[in-house]
């Protein structure tokens, strides 16, 4: 069984009626990395809004089933809860609750939703320390309230953070390389690259060649005006690099 | 109270009997009428009524004021005391338009100025609209009192789409004889849309005397008109003066307001803006410098009724001896008025250990996808600047003095018209050099 | 962080629980007639066999209050109250004096286990608080007075004190909060019928949590308690009270006057969590809170230390305020208030500066949702004496939906030159983009709100003593439930 199967997705913003998707069809089996490339407004980010279930978005057409379950029947919560995790573009702030706090509570969510007792403190804490290590992440950056005051490369690193401890079974990564410079490229990189395995699927969403320099994607697809316009293996990637978006835009990018 | 009222009722006679518009037309005598019966139920403030809370009217009601007489024409306009821009002048004395120095004819296309009786002899719609507004005087005593006895003033008018280069500048002289004069000017201002142009107001007096300036200002701009608007208030350090300007905006109006307050002995200028469309920039903005026995207040109520609008507020003042500020600045936020941003700030330095502030800055928001703050602070002049200065080896005389003009200079930023700011700065210069006087006089 | 993480446990409980203490304990109560008079204080007085001096006091405020009107400058709007309708006095009826808590009626000690506050000293906590609790008019229990009374801490009913205590009763009662000081306070001097009474003496540094559970139980009672808090040179103690009410239709009163005196280098930290029963979503039912609490910092160095978290009433009027007179004394205001439905608050604080050096702090955090309005009103006032003088003021509010209102009235007021004011407000809401992060990290919408919520007030709760840390977290979220979506 396929872990994501997206197919003929429609979607549209609900205020303007602006239709963004114009027919996606994808499939992630288990184990797999795809990275979805292309130039900027070609609805790669709403792809990522629409599959965690962001409000201002209507589905006109197509459907999308995650494991055995039709995904767009799910609350954004409970996609979360099923595995679903979206690493955003831009992690939001929310002043005054620790790091920590907020994770347990996403975490205990997820347990109570799969009938799992919750974690303690003691066992959390333990838990969230050594996955943080791994990301150079110390106490101090844990304690703080989620991503305030975080720098760019700080927020990237509380998501992967974040996406270790809850271990969801699709990662969608949202240009999870913008605003990072090449230090903390790497670490998120590794970060990324220590969660791949034969159960869990990854899309990676960028507009850049740079990040699959660093995860190896086994499938590129290159989206522009709402639909997959090519599908290749990581050596379109390279072509892109070289070309540019100009052969699905009709104009240079 | 049967005291109070008393003097209430002398008040109203005074301006009563200013008024000089025989054979208006009857819509103009009921508008007076309504004036006087709102300011009879209301009264002279006191600090019991919460927008009076701190400035109380009291003193005013102890004083017999006579009307102006009508021969006030041969007064010289007190040139170092007005802004000095070069404008298209209109002269008030005593509330009084002065025909024969104002700018009425030969005007740049696209302005007209006329004189208050006339454009409400020919029923003009913006000035009958203004003084029969309700919402203009309403619960407002000073406002009405205005209303129930007018003395004069114009109505300018700018065209849709002209643009007027030149500011007009409007000069209100209060003279006091040997007895104190009420009055009471009415302007009314139309800018239509996409029209362009700048209004000064010079308040100023002449003689020691006292005398009571009372005055409204009407100011509407059309959709995506640019209004600039300044005052000067540099009355006689005797007078009392209360000022009201109603301002309404349409879309995308750009508005800004900059009041520069030295004079008079009790002054308030009150500024209550409608913001009645969308994407409008609105500011209002000034700087109050008060000495002995002087009292300045800056009142101001901003109302966000529609969304996507942005106001900004910043007020800066110093209080020198027994000088007294105060400032009261509240936003309101209606339902529809999503995506406000509203920001207000009151700072105050004191000069003096007898000087004081008091400082109201309000929030009222019933919108929630907003973005308001404000903020208001009393303190010191900043030590680490003042150190700075020190050890660079300015004496701490001069680098506080440099510091307090730098502070109020600062303010002038906001001005968009370079030649006001820079009329205006003199003038703070100029306040700053008398304190020093009076300074090493004590010294 | 263990309070944090209770927290999350705590708040995990609120989707069942709405108001829990809206239940009615039936319990015999004996009442003074109904209405205000003469008779009527003449009554309550001699039913707590009050001293002569009392008595008169009472009356003073009394014939004082007959001279006075309601005021009407808080921004809320209620029915008016109906002063004549109200029982001043209502007492769980007792057969005689109670010689220890065994005596006292089980329905009563079952209503505080219910309420979550036990009675019985063994139950308590290993000691860690002791507890005043006032049931309707009168204090049914103290506990663990023995224990403070080694340290010389007195801790017992203000009706205990005015005929155990009368020196130090008569020396302080009023002199913070004068009898003529305000309609709703000066009403409560003359009919206050109980509430708690604290001394600590020099250098003693109170060894428990002292608390006060405020419970009104019978229909159509005012409660008007009385507390006073007298921190003696050098010493300090810390406070805590609480407060609930059965859910009934009609409104009902409640008028306390709080007053503390701290002397030279004391410290006082009063803390509450007000959760009176709000009235239903449409606005019928609730208390009026109506609350005057008054700290003065008497002596040099001194500090008094306000804290609020306020859920509960209909409408809340209050302003815990400081009188800064010692030298270098220190006031400080935390407050969270949280508006939901049709409830009203207008509430702040007033720090008026005396004393040179003196120090204010204000952080106010209002939360407004539903069709509710939330007000900060607030005074910083620095005499000329005041040299020196410091406030920061921080007022915060959030929006949670487009019917509810925040506003904020701050009056500052300076007249020291070398005093420093600073104040900042800001409006903001939940934001969408906030929703969904928590909603795609698997928390459904309203522990979103609710631990966004706890965030936003973080700075407050932070002050509150653990023990009501946890409570008041929990509260914030119950008081929000349905608030979104």
């Amino acid at each position: 069984m396929a872990l994501l199967e997206i197919k003929n997705l429609h979607a549209s913003l609900e205020e303007e009626g602006k239709e963004i998707l114009k027919g996606i069809d994808l499939v992630i089996q288990p184990g797999e990395v795809h990275a979805i490339m292309g130039p900027n407004g070609s609805g790669k980010s709403t792809l990522s809004y629409v599959l965690a279930g962001r409000d201002g978005y209507e589905v006109t057409e197509g459907e999308v089933t995650f494991g055995d379950k039709d995904l767009l029947e799910l609350e954004a919560n409970e996609r979360a809860n099923e595995g679903v995790f979206l690493a955003f573009q831009y992690p939001v702030e929310i002043p005054g609750v620790p790091g920590m706090t907020f994770l347990r509570e996403a975490l205990n969510s997820k347990r109570k939703y799969h009938g799992e007792e919750e974690l303690d403190a003691m066992q959390f804490l333990k838990l969230v320390r050594e996955k943080a290590k791994s990301l150079e992440m110390g106490d101090d950056m844990l304690k703080r309230a989620v991503n305030v005051g975080f720098s760019g490369g700080e927020k990237k690193r509380n998501e992967i953070l974040q996406m270790a401890v809850l271990e969801p079974t699709l990662c969608v990564l949202d240009e999870t390389d913008s605003g990072l410079d090449i230090d903390a490229l790497k670490i998120v990189a590794d970060g990324v690259n220590a969660l791949r395995n034969e159960n869990r699927g990854m899309l990676l969403i960028t507009h850049y060649q740079r990040l699959l320099d660093y995860i190896q994607p086994d499938f590129v697809h290159v989206m522009a005006a709402g639909k997959i316009q090519r599908s290749g293996g990581k050596e379109l990637a390279l072509e892109l690099e070289e070309k540019g978006y100009a052969d699905f835009t009709g104009k240079a990018a | 109270m049967p005291n109070d009222m008393a003097n209430d009722n002398a008040l109203l006679k005074a301006f009563s009997a200013a008024a000089p518009f025989d054979g208006a037309p009857d819509w103009f005598g009921a508008a007076t009428a309504a004036g006087a019966e709102t300011f009879e139920t209301l009264g002279l403030p006191t600090n019991r009524t919460e927008a009076w809370k701190y400035t109380s009217l009291r003193g005013l009601g102890s004083l017999s004021f006579a009307a102006p007489s009508a021969d006030a024409k041969a007064v010289e306009i007190p040139r170092d005391s007005v802004a000095e821009i070069q404008g298209i002048e209109i002269v008030l004395v005593n509330g009084r338009l002065d025909e024969s120095r104002s700018a009425l004819e030969n005007l740049p296309v696209g302005l007209a100025i006329t004189p208050l009786p006339q454009a409400i002899e020919f029923e003009n719609g913006a000035v009958k609209h203004a003084l029969q507004d309700e919402g203009a005087i309403d619960g407002l005593p000073l406002a009405a009192l205005n209303t129930a006895g007018i003395s004069g003033g114009v109505l300018i008018e700018v065209a849709k789409n002209a643009v007027i280069a030149k500011p007009i500048h409007i000069i209100s002289i209060g003279t006091a004889g040997d007895e104190p004069v009420a009055f009471a000017p009415r302007n009314v201002v139309w800018v239509g849309a996409n029209a362009q142009a700048t209004l000064v107001e010079s308040h100023v007096g002449v003689g020691e005397g006292s005398y009571f300036s009372n005055s409204v200002t009407h100011v509407t701009v059309e959709d995506e008109a640019v209004f600039h608007h300044y005052k000067l208030q540099n009355e006689a350090r005797s007078a009392y003066h209360v000022a009201m300007t109603h301002v309404t905006c349409g879309e995308k109006v750009i508005y800004d307001n900059f009041a520069l307050s030295c004079g008079a002995k009790l002054a308030r200028n009150e500024i209550r803006g409608k913001l009645d469309g969308s994407e409008i920039l609105y500011a209002v903005n000034g700087v109050y410098m008060a000495a002995a026995n002087q009292h300045l207040d800056n009142t101001t109520f901003i109302e966000h009724a529609k969304p996507n609008s942005q106001s900004r507020e910043i007020y800066k003042g110093v209080l020198d001896e027994n000088g007294r500020g105060v400032f009261q600045g509240k936003i309101l936020v209606q339902r529809p008025a999503q995506k406000t941003d509203g920001y207000q700030m009151n700072r105050a330095l004191l000069l003096s250990r007898k000087a004081e502030i008091d400082s109201k800055p309000e929030l009222e928001i019933y919108a929630d996808d907003v973005k308001c703050s404000h903020g208001a602070t009393v303190g010191e002049l900043d030590d680490d600047q003042l150190f700075y200065l020190k050890a660079r080896g300015i004496s701490e005389h001069d680098a506080r003095n440099m510091l307090i003009e730098a502070y109020l200079r600062d303010a002038l930023e906001e001005i968009r018209v370079d030649k006001v700011a820079e009329a205006f700065g003199t003038k703070i210069t100029a306040w700053l050099a008398e304190r020093a006087l009076r300074e090493d006089a004590a010294s | 962080m263990a309070a944090t993480v209770e927290t999350i446990e705590q708040v995990e409980q609120l989707g069942t629980e709405k108001y829990k203490y809206g239940f009615v304990t039936d319990i015999e109560s004996e009442m003074a007639p109904k209405g205000l008079s003469e008779e009527v204080i003449r009554f309550i007085s001699a039913k707590k066999e009050e001293p002569e001096w009392m008595l008169e006091w009472r009356l003073k405020a009394y014939e004082h209050f007959k001279t006075m009107e309601e005021p009407d400058w808080a921004k809320v709007e209620y029915t008016p109250i109906d002063l004549s309708d109200i029982y001043y006095y209502a007492a769980p009826k007792v057969k005689e004096k109670l010689n220890s808590l065994d005596e006292v009626d089980p329905e009563l000690l079952r209503t505080y286990e219910k309420l979550g506050i036990p009675l019985k000293e063994q139950e308590i906590l290993a000691g860690v608080v002791a507890v005043d609790a006032v049931f309707d008019s009168v204090s049914v229990a103290t506990t663990y007075r023995k224990k403070l009374a080694e340290y010389g801490v007195i801790f017992c009913s203000i009706s205990e004190a005015i005929k155990e205590h009368p020196e130090l009763v008569k020396k302080y009662l009023g002199s913070v909060v004068p009898y003529s000081d305000n309609y709703f306070a000066t009403l409560n001097c003359a009919v206050f019928t109980d509430g708690s009474f604290v001394y600590i003496p020099k250098g003693v540094r109170c060894p428990m949590e002292l608390s006060t559970y405020f419970r009104i139980n019978a229909e159509n009672t005012g409660q008007f308690e009385r507390t006073l808090i007298i921190a003696e040179e050098g010493s300090y103690v810390s406070y805590l009270e609480g407060c609930t009410a059965p859910q009934r239709d009609e409104n009902q009163l409640h008028a306390a006057v709080v007053e503390l005196v701290a002397m030279k280098e004391a410290e006082i930290k009063y803390s509450t969590v007000q959760n009176w029963y709000p009235g239903d979503e449409t606005g019928a039912g609730g208390i009026y809170n109506f609350v005057t609490k008054r700290g003065a910092c008497r002596g040099d160095s001194s500090k008094i230390s306000w804290t609020q978290v306020e859920t509960g009433s209909a409408v809340t009027w209050k302003y815990p305020s400081c009188i800064l007179q010692g030298d270098n004394s220190v006031g400080e205001f935390y407050s969270v208030a949280i508006t939901n439905n049709a409830q009203q608050a207008d509430t702040g604080t007033k720090m008026v500066h005396i004393g040179k050096n003196t120090k204010s702090t204000i952080i106010s955090k209002g939360i407004s949702a539903g069709k509710a309005d939330n007000t900060y009103r607030g005074l910083v006032k620095v005499l000329p004496g005041a040299e020196g003088a410091r406030n920061y003021t921080q007022c915060d509010s959030l929006l949670i939906g487009d019917q509810c209102g925040a506003h904020t009235v701050p009056y500052i007021e300076s007249r020291n030159p070398s005093a420093r004011i600073e104040h900042e407000a800001t409006t903001s809401k939940i934001s969408e983009d906030q929703l969904f992060y928590c909603a795609q990290r698997g928390l459904s919408e309203e522990d979103s709100v609710s631990i966004i919520v706890n965030g936003f007030c973080k700075e407050v709760m932070k002050e509150l003593p653990m023990e009501f840390a946890v409570e008041a977290q929990k509260l914030i979220g119950i008081s929000l439930e349905g608030s979104v979506g």
